[in-house]
């Protein structure tokens, strides 16, 4: 993203000239923006979630206004603070400034674009909607043409813990709240409009440097703040007033995000490709129907739920050592060919486990049906609860039962990851000869790896059988494997916020746009190689994917450097300080 | 292959086990870890915490664990890095990559240490301090094999020098004695019949 701003070249000196003039077209912008929100935007009322009031902004019109002040603000307080001073450079107000008018420009285009799209022609965009999109294109030139600022330095303010531990609440109410919200929007111009204000919103954060303070406040308490997190989860249904259908979509995300969580061990610390995953899943998935004491399963053997789990996820483990031990003395691409193979060969094989090829197991391609619904200590989760006054119904019950079985993953995760296992994975991703070469014992712990991360997905698995209700082979094709490498990518290799966030991105954009579904693969290939191209390391990176891709990046460099220190410092603040480096 | 009685086993990290660490001629460091990481790396092969140790953290694994970092950090500030624990080891100077690898090798508690060409590409005052260590690497105990052809290096810190050519070994002794072996100096320099009215600049 950085390439992004330094792309355009315009001399410095001649840049300088233009700097009042840039600030005070900000203002017009931001000013333009707040007045096209008292104007209708659209005649008709549909798109957008209606926006065809005058004077009355609908609430995705108050999100816009929200934008277009923090706009007005970072274009115009460089004209009220002309000096220099330690608290005004605690935030890039430049930069900041250049990104909100991007923003600007990002969400007038996507406005006008939906309700052109969603009504039938441009004709019925009313005057707010153009306003605001010329405030767009005003605000982006105004922000090109601002030179950037000297670094925020928001990151090193020392705070009080308590304010910490409020900007932490703070921070994840409003996640929570925007994730509510974002999932009420009843049309895809509207989502999409949404959308593309919060990652506005999100970059312009960054930029000035205020996220960079929330980070901190993170990295401070990182025991609260994981917590907190969990929490926000757990009571994202009760924000759902029982609707089922956005339930059902955030259940599959986690079921996703968990599977990825397992693939990122294999392709994210060990660096070994692994295109034929979705089997694990599947392998996972298939155990637990068949002990699931379903009509259609001819085992008769039905062993509580906890017994089923630990048992899907053994068999998805021994399959991963079955295609693993043979296969991992081959490396890079041929490892890749070998495990898409596998992929198939599980598919192929649950469609002929169906009594005339083979043995009866599977019922071939029908699958097996009505797999019951769950009863945890006298819990039935296939049965609406009504907890708080709130309506907790079937989907949300299996959003729970992943939050925990994604906790559980990530845990294993994070502690196999900082342990000697974890270093003697990262070990081997990064030179396998000289860590064979160490003692490192490099052909077990990359079977432990596949096996590992197939138990995992293979826990996955067990719920997903539970929660899908029927169970086929043609659910576990190829497609869906690449779909959870495109999310580790995408995410962030080797680090767990990117895969979640990755997998939430990947699951949740088909589900809210369905014209957008027609086009996924397309637009997804777009994306990654747009991802490939400007941030190869993924949305969150691993602090040291990061340098590793940009190595000639000095300044990057030794920012990452002092983050690490500073990490560091944090748990042996008696050890070593900065400038012992310097 | 016997070492120190006993057969060597075929695989590089049996050898490892055994007590017989290397360096790279090219260097090898995992440098998207932290110098402390990579030091750490090394330990790998004197700690036993399994997968289950790990995911639960149970008291083995945190036992060994701060056993490694604080041996680590030992062997850190032995090799004079103690103030770049927590840098990648990527953007560590050239001389500290060395030192690093060193430590590294150090960390597998080994009798016999390996060096492949530990001052290729130093200068002289860097190819100094290496001398330096490796002599302090010695004092511990160990053995040390270094492969160099830096003469001034080889014949100022070598107890014992084996001149190999074309793969064997070609004269045997100590320092003095190897360098004014007339068969040495033959394939190094070659004979002096050879070089009648030639220029002799190599």
């Amino acid at each position: 993203m950085s390439r992004l701003t330094t792309a355009l070249t315009i001399p410095r000196e001649k840049l300088e000239k233009f700097q009042t003039a840039a600030h005070i077209g900000g203002v017009v912008a931001a000013v333009l923006g707040i007045v096209s929100v008292l104007v209708p935007w659209s005649y008709a009322h549909e798109p957008l979630d209606d926006v065809a009031y005058g004077g009355a902004p609908s609430p995705l019109q108050f999100n816009y206004l929200g934008l277009t002040v923090i706009a007005l603000v970072l274009f115009a307080a460089p004209l009220v603070f002309r000096k220099p001073s330690k608290v005004r450079d605690w935030v890039a107000w430049n930069t900041g400034a250049r990104f909100a008018g991007y923003g600007l420009l990002a969400t007038g285009f996507v406005a006008v674009a939906a309700i052109g799209i969603e009504s039938g022609g441009l004709i019925n965009v009313d005057p707010g909607g153009w306003i605001a999109l010329v405030a767009g294109v005003v605000g982006a030139v105004s922000g090109l043409l601002l030179l950037g600022s000297p670094d925020p330095s928001m990151g090193k303010i020392k705070t009080h813990s308590i304010v910490q531990i409020f900007a932490i609440a703070g921070g994840l109410a409003a996640v929570l709240f925007a994730a509510a919200f974002a999932l009420g929007l009843s049309g895809p111009g509207a989502f999409l409009f949404y959308l593309t204000f919060a990652g506005s919103l999100a970059l312009v954060l960054v930029r000035t440097g205020v996220f960079g303070w929330f980070a901190k406040c993170a990295a401070d308490n990182k025991k609260i703040m994981v917590l907190a997190a969990f929490f926000v989860a757990f009571v994202f249904p009760f924000t759902q007033n029982g609707s089922d259908a956005n339930m059902s979509i955030a259940t599959q995300v986690l079921i996703f995000a968990a599977t990825a969580l397992g693939l990122n061990i294999v392709v994210g610390l060990v660096g070994l490709l692994d295109l034929g995953y979705i089997a694990f899943l599947g392998a996972g998935a298939f155990t637990s129907a068949v002990l699931s004491g379903s009509l259609y399963s001819h085992l008769n053997w039905h062993p509580p739920f906890i017994v089923t789990v630990l048992i899907s996820g053994c068999v998805a483990s021994l399959l991963g050592l079955i295609i693993g031990t043979p296969t991992l003395r081959v490396s890079g691409d041929y490892l890749a060919i070998v495990t898409l193979a596998f992929g198939e060969i599980f598919r192929i094989t649950m469609n002929n486990l169906d009594g005339s090829d083979g043995p009866n197991i599977t019922n071939g391609s029908n699958g097996i049906n009505n797999v019951p619904e769950l009863n945890l200590f006298g819990f039935n989760f296939g049965k609406p609860h009504v907890m708080l006054g709130i309506e907790i119904g079937r989907f949300a019950n299996y959003f729970w039962l992943m939050l925990l079985v994604l906790a559980v993953i990530m845990v294993v995760f994070v502690n196999l990851n900082r342990s000697r296992i974890g270093r003697g994975w990262v070990a081997i991703r990064e030179d396998e000869l000289a860590a064979e070469a160490m003692g490192v014992n490099t052909f077990g712990l990359k079977i432990l790896a596949f096996a590992g991360g197939a138990f995992l997905a293979g826990l996955a698995g067990a719920v997903k059988a539970h929660y899908d209700i029927s169970v086929t082979p043609d659910q576990y094709v190829f497609l869906e494997s690449a779909f959870l490498l495109a999310a580790v990518v995408l995410g962030g290799m080797g680090t767990v916020m990117g895969v979640l966030v990755g997998a939430t991105i990947l699951k949740l954009l088909p589900e809210k746009l369905r014209f957008f579904s027609d086009y996924r693969l397309m637009l997804f290939g777009l994306l990654l190689v747009f991802m490939m191209r400007f941030r190869p390391e993924g949305i969150i990176a691993d602090e040291r994917r990061q340098l590793e891709f940009h190595a000639e990046d000095e300044e990057l460099a030794e920012s990452v450097e002092e983050e690490l220190i500073t990490y560091h410092d944090h748990f042996n603040p008696d050890a070593l300080t900065t400038e012992d480096l310097r | 292959m016997t070492f120190a009685g006993q057969p060597l086993p075929p695989r590089p990290r049996k050898v490892v086990y055994a007590g017989m660490a290397r360096t790279f001629q090219n260097i090898r460091l995992f440098h998207n870890m932290t110098a402390l990481e990579n030091v750490m790396v090394g330990r790998y092969c004197r700690t036993k915490t399994n997968a289950i140790d790990a995911v639960f953290r149970l008291p083995r694994h945190r036992r060994e664990e701060r056993e490694a970092t604080e041996r680590s950090r030992e062997l850190l500030a032995f090799v004079g890095l103690e103030k770049k624990a927590d840098t990648l080891s990527r953007n560590l100077p050239y001389g500290d990559q060395r030192r690093l690898e060193i430590a590294r090798a150090l960390a597998t508690d080994p009798k016999l240490l390996l060096l492949d060409e530990p001052t290729a590409g130093m200068n002289p005052q860097e190819t100094r301090e290496a001398e330096d260590l490796i002599f302090r690497i010695r004092d511990l105990g160990l053995a040390v094999l270094v492969i160099e052809h830096d003469m001034r290096f080889i014949f100022n810190l070598c107890d014992r020098v084996y001149c190999l050519v074309r793969g064997e070994v070609l004269v045997e002794g100590a320092g003095d004695v190897v360098q004014n072996d007339p068969r040495v100096i033959e394939a190094y320099i070659g004979k002096p019949t050879d070089l009648e009215g030639e220029p002799t600049d190599a």
